[in-house]
């Protein structure tokens, strides 16, 4: 069934695409392409667009035989492929679209400004397929997906900034690396340096953003903690003291990025919590202790 | 054209901080490898082989008597099973293979190593000058570091013999 949004990109086809009908009208393939799509039969509309396209010089060409076509790979994607995140037809559909503009002369506007309509709709599926996709058994493709949500965002929309989302999508992933990490220290340290990797991203490009440096400082500072707790009591005293000595350098290590997320944030109870801790594992318990007195004090001004 | 919205990351940061190991137990297990350690390099007199090999740990301090009853369930020191015990005081007449005082109940232990003078207990301590009032071994915090401090005549007096090897990690110290 038909719905009603459909109906309006119908109305929008029609009306642009009259143009290229026009000019088109000796293409019988290109014309039964048309008339398919408008009766939403898309798989009979994406065979005869193909074969126009391909037969046609003149409409390889033409900047809105490829707007037609880059809309009936949307439909086929919206309506058979939307839950394959590596759908075909959507990039069939990003790449007639880019066709279009590439094709389009300074006189149409229109042209582009639709193109970048439609290429924005698809820009916005890569990046939620990208924050669904983002879980521990699948951490790859997301990474594809959001770089495709960015080279289409970054070729339609150059002066828009992406920083706010690219530092998302790079805190969520070393989530993601970190609870594999996580799931087993012993043999999975690789997560835990891409874990790192991806705040130390989200950190370049926003390096006064809180929950960046509070994870990365409680990344260093588990680390630091988990080199001892994974220990067997066995272990000889020189290793132990290898262990403390490389404990010291995570602890400070942790130290900057807690201190500039309290810094940034006072009122942060984690920051101060991790502090107290980090104090605390390097032996200094005065310091240590009067971190744990400021969270407490902010606890009871919070109660207030 | 119908808008697509963004799945927003946020809820997924939001839940992203980070959980925070415990540092306390990370100490408490320092402390309990050292305290096995100890059981490999030290030779009790005769009748401190016989029964449970006992660790007291004096004063409050749940996190490490949790570490070590974890440790006591899996090793033996030697031949014997491992006990631990918590102790609001420490009698003369108790059994001890180690006697630990933790830095926070110092105060509270009075003369508690003089009582067990003569007794086959290794005093450990950690809190300086601990020494000089005849513990054994007092743990010291040399840059961030948990060490040792080892007196060969206080272990001595308590009939305890200490291997070379225990000689060569302790700390050499004026206190």
């Amino acid at each position: 069934m038909i719905n009603r949004i459909t109906y309006r990109f119908i109305f929008m086809l029609v009306c642009m695409c009259t143009s290229v009908y026009m000019q088109a009208q000796q293409n019988d393939d290109f014309v039964t392409a048309y008339k398919y799509i408008q009766l939403n039969q898309v798989d009979s509309a994406r065979a005869r667009i193909d074969k126009a396209m391909r037969d046609s010089v003149t409409l390889g060409k033409d900047p809105q035989a490829w707007y037609v076509r880059g809309y009936i790979y949307k439909v086929v994607y919206k309506t058979r492929e939307a839950s394959d995140r590596n759908s075909p037809a959507r990039l069939q559909a990003v790449y007639s679209f880019f066709k279009s503009i590439s094709l389009t002369a300074d006189t149409g506007k229109q042209m582009r400004a639709d193109c970048k309509v439609n290429l924005k709709y698809l820009a916005a599926r890569f990046y939620n397929d990208a924050a669904q996709a983002l879980d521990t058994s699948n951490y790859k493709n997301p990474i594809q997906y959001f770089a495709q949500y960015l080279s289409i965002m970054k070729k339609i929309e150059p002066d828009m900034s992406t920083v706010k989302m690219e530092v998302e999508f790079a805190m969520a992933l070393a989530t993601t690396y970190t609870s594999l990490y996580q799931a087993n220290q012993k043999t999975r340290a690789n997560f835990l340096e891409l874990a790192k990797g991806s705040l130390a991203k989200a950190l370049s490009l926003d390096p006064n953003n809180v929950s960046a440096n509070y994870n990365m400082g409680i990344l260093y500072y588990n680390q630091a903690v988990y080199l001892i707790k994974g220990q067997d009591y066995d272990i000889d005293l020189t290793s132990l003291d290898a262990i403390q000595d490389n404990q010291v350098q995570l602890f400070k290590q942790s130290l900057p990025f807690t201190e500039k997320a309290y810094a940034l944030d006072p009122k942060k109870e984690e920051a101060l919590l991790a502090l107290s801790g980090i104090y605390f594992g390097l032996n200094d318990f005065e310091k240590s202790k009067l971190f744990q007195e400021k969270l407490d004090q902010l606890k009871k001004e919070q109660k207030h | 054209m119908k808008k697509l919205l963004f799945i927003c990351l946020c809820p997924l940061l939001f839940s992203a901080y980070q959980q925070q190991e415990d540092a306390a137990a990370m100490n408490a297990k320092k402390k309990t490898i050292f305290l096995y350690s100890f059981t490999k390099y030290i030779d009790w007199p005769p009748d401190y082989k016989e029964g449970n090999f006992v660790i007291g740990v004096f004063g409050n301090n749940p996190t490490l008597v949790s570490e070590l009853n974890k440790m006591a369930a899996t090793k033996m020191a030697q031949s014997q099973k491992i006990e631990i015990k918590s102790l609001n005081s420490i009698e003369s007449s108790g059994k001890y293979n180690i006697l630990f005082i933790p830095a926070e109940s110092t105060a509270q232990s009075g003369d508690a190593i003089a009582r067990l003078k003569g007794h086959g207990t290794l005093v450990v301590t950690e809190e300086k000058g601990m020494i000089k009032k005849g513990s054994a071994i007092n743990f010291v915090t040399i840059e961030s570091i948990i060490k040792f401090q080892l007196s060969i005549p206080n272990a001595e007096k308590q009939h305890l013999k200490i291997g070379r090897e225990l000689e060569s990690y302790a700390v050499k110290t004026n206190d």
